[in-house]
């Protein structure tokens, strides 16, 4: 696309590119994540009844949000909209761990496996311990008084981000360590 | 750059650009959807305004006052989107240092309203000047920072900009305007980041900002603590610091799919819901509207900060694309901030909501924000051929 009388000269020399660009995606999803978590909200106020409809939404947000850095950036607010939405402090964890599998089951799927990659999807797990962590504060140990539901759904998410960080860690050292690596990984090992 | 760009021309034999060419390439590489959008945003904040105070004899006055503020509004977006960006990085200092000496002059000679010193009085005419401290912050942060990409490395690069917004944080949390204050540092965040600031910095200014926001908590006024207890717990006083949260969310849940209809809400009209017109336009507009006109309220935001992110990857120097970094930290944060709020899920801070609260300040603000914004995007190309 050009201009009367001022076609583009180049690409920007300021232009946010190569490692600076997970930064931005990563932004990005933030504030995708933050629109969809108004709505999200919106929904329940019309039906409160059907507003844990909520993780199917998220859901499919996530299955179709490329790349990796703005899935992990939608998953901030949408985690925790889905903590602060909860009525049933155990069961939020889970959908955590549901999360954080399909999340490293799509890292499994991509052709490469980056240390960016695996630091976002590192910043995802913690935002789902901080989704836990708002969620203890709500409904476990300030409101309810559920010293133990809460403490439990603490762990849960815990334990949900630990192992899908030890299957991310799995396939990179695989990856990593076998003869044909891919040629973005090269790349992204490469100093 | 340009000063380059345009050297190289005269080498290779060819004149400079007229204003007149310059003109018509300006227009012709205008951001005309985001133009669009934003004027049809003040015009939905003018509607659903009407609507939220019809039957409320103290309000109806707004109405023209806002009317006129939404035509002053729009004639400063042409301005700041007409007027070369570049010109601002010159002028950026100096409006730096003028609104910072009005905000230490509000402290003194201000308007008292509601316990919080915000205004200043100029015959009919009551302005806020930390409004368009906001845009002096990201102008002068970004002449600082566009220049120099080798000092973000160093303790050097983060003091600066960190010290530049800073101080008109420190002077509006004194006022006490604790929304807007923090709202500095999300612009400091976000002009950092697309500056380029190493992770690790990032992530020990983040710590810091919280750090430094945690030990601030024993300073802060009763009714602001009140309010952040209240943000974990609104049942907790319903009828005191959680009033607000609970008839907001009264109103946005009694909007249902298509909303009461236009001047029909009863929570601003009957005064269940506190500053509808103002900080909780958004649950009063979703009353009126409903479901359906809060998503379409939503996706015309969501659009404008898509159309910003873009003018930031289009720019044509590291000033430009620094400078819509800072406005889009600013417009999101209150865009998101505000939303958040009135649906009860950040504590109330008094943020309002772009284009639609009522205030002229904020209006003007918001529309020369978006002027700024549209000027970058305008002048993405660099001139190479007659």
């Amino acid at each position: 696309m050009t201009g009367a009388g001022f076609p583009r000269a180049g690409a920007p020399p300021w232009a946010v590119r190569g490692r600076d660009q997970p930064g931005r995606e990563l932004a990005l999803g933030v504030l995708l994540g933050c629109v969809a978590s108004a709505v999200w909200l919106l929904w329940a106020g019309v039906l409160p009844h059907w507003r844990l409809e909520g993780p199917i939404v998220a859901l499919v947000l996530l299955g179709f949000a490329r790349p990796l850095p703005v899935q992990a950036g939608l998953l901030v607010p949408l985690c925790l909209t889905a903590a602060w939405m909860s009525v049933i402090p155990i069961s939020w964890p889970f959908l955590a761990a549901g999360i954080a599998f399909f999340l490293s089951n799509l890292v499994a799927r991509t052709e490469a496996v980056s240390h960016f990659d695996l630091a976002h999807a590192g910043f995802a797990l913690v935002a789902m311990a901080a989704g836990g962590a708002v969620l203890v504060l709500q409904h476990g140990l300030l409101v309810t008084g559920g010293m133990l539901s809460g403490s439990v759904a603490f762990l849960a998410a815990v334990w949900a981000g630990w192992s899908a960080w030890c299957r991310l860690n799995a396939i990179v050292i695989r990856r990593g360590g076998s003869d044909d690596v891919p040629p973005a990984l090269s790349r992204s090992l490469v100093p | 750059m340009s000063t380059a760009t345009y050297a190289v021309t005269r080498e290779a034999g060819e004149s400079p650009p007229t204003g007149n060419r310059r003109a018509l390439a300006f227009v012709s590489n205008l951001d005309f959807p985001l133009l669009a959008v934003a004027v049809l945003l003040g015009l939905i904040g003018l509607f659903s305004l009407q609507g939220a105070v019809s039957g409320v004899p103290r309000l109806e006055a707004a109405i023209p006052r806002h009317a006129v503020f939404l035509v002053v509004a729009i004639g400063a977006m042409l301005v700041t989107m007409w007027v070369d960006y570049r010109w601002l990085n010159r002028a950026a200092v100096m409006l730096y240092v003028a609104n910072l000496a009005l905000l230490v002059v509000v402290l003194f000679a201000g308007t008292r309203v509601n316990d919080a010193t915000r205004w200043l009085q100029a015959g009919p005419v009551s302005f806020q000047p930390s409004e368009t401290m906001k845009i002096a912050t990201v102008l002068v942060c970004a002449q600082w920072l566009a220049p120099r990409p080798e000092v973000l490395g160093e303790w050097k690069g983060v003091f600066v900009p960190g010290v530049l917004c800073g101080l008109p944080a420190l002077l509006v949390l004194v006022q006490p305007d604790l929304g807007t204050a923090s709202l500095f540092f999300v612009m400091f965040l976000g002009m950092m980041l697309m500056a380029g600031v190493p992770k690790r910095r990032l992530a020990a200014i983040v710590t810091g900002i919280l750090l430094g926001f945690a030990c601030c908590y024993p300073f802060l006024k009763p009714y602001q603590q009140a309010r952040l207890h209240t943000f974990l717990n609104p049942e907790a006083d319903p009828m005191g610091a959680g009033y607000n949260i609970i008839q907001s969310q009264v109103a946005i849940g009694s909007g249902g799919w298509f909303g009461r209809g236009w001047g029909e809400g009863t929570q601003g009209t009957h005064r269940f819901l506190p500053e509808h017109h103002t900080d909780f336009i958004f649950a009063s507009y979703v009353e009126q509207f409903g479901f359906v006109g809060g998503v379409v309220l939503l996706g015309l935001f969501l659009f404008v900060i898509l159309r910003m992110l873009r003018a930031m990857d289009l720019a044509r120097d590291r000033f430009g694309g620094i400078v819509v970094a800072g406005l889009l930290a600013v417009f999101s944060f209150h865009v998101l901030f505000n939303v958040g709020m009135t649906m009860g899920v950040l504590p109330v801070t008094g943020l309002p909501l772009p284009f639609l609260s009522y205030g002229g300040s904020f209006l003007v603000s918001t529309f020369a924000l978006i002027g700024i914004v549209l000027n970058v995007a305008s002048r993405r190309y660099t001139f190479v051929g007659p």
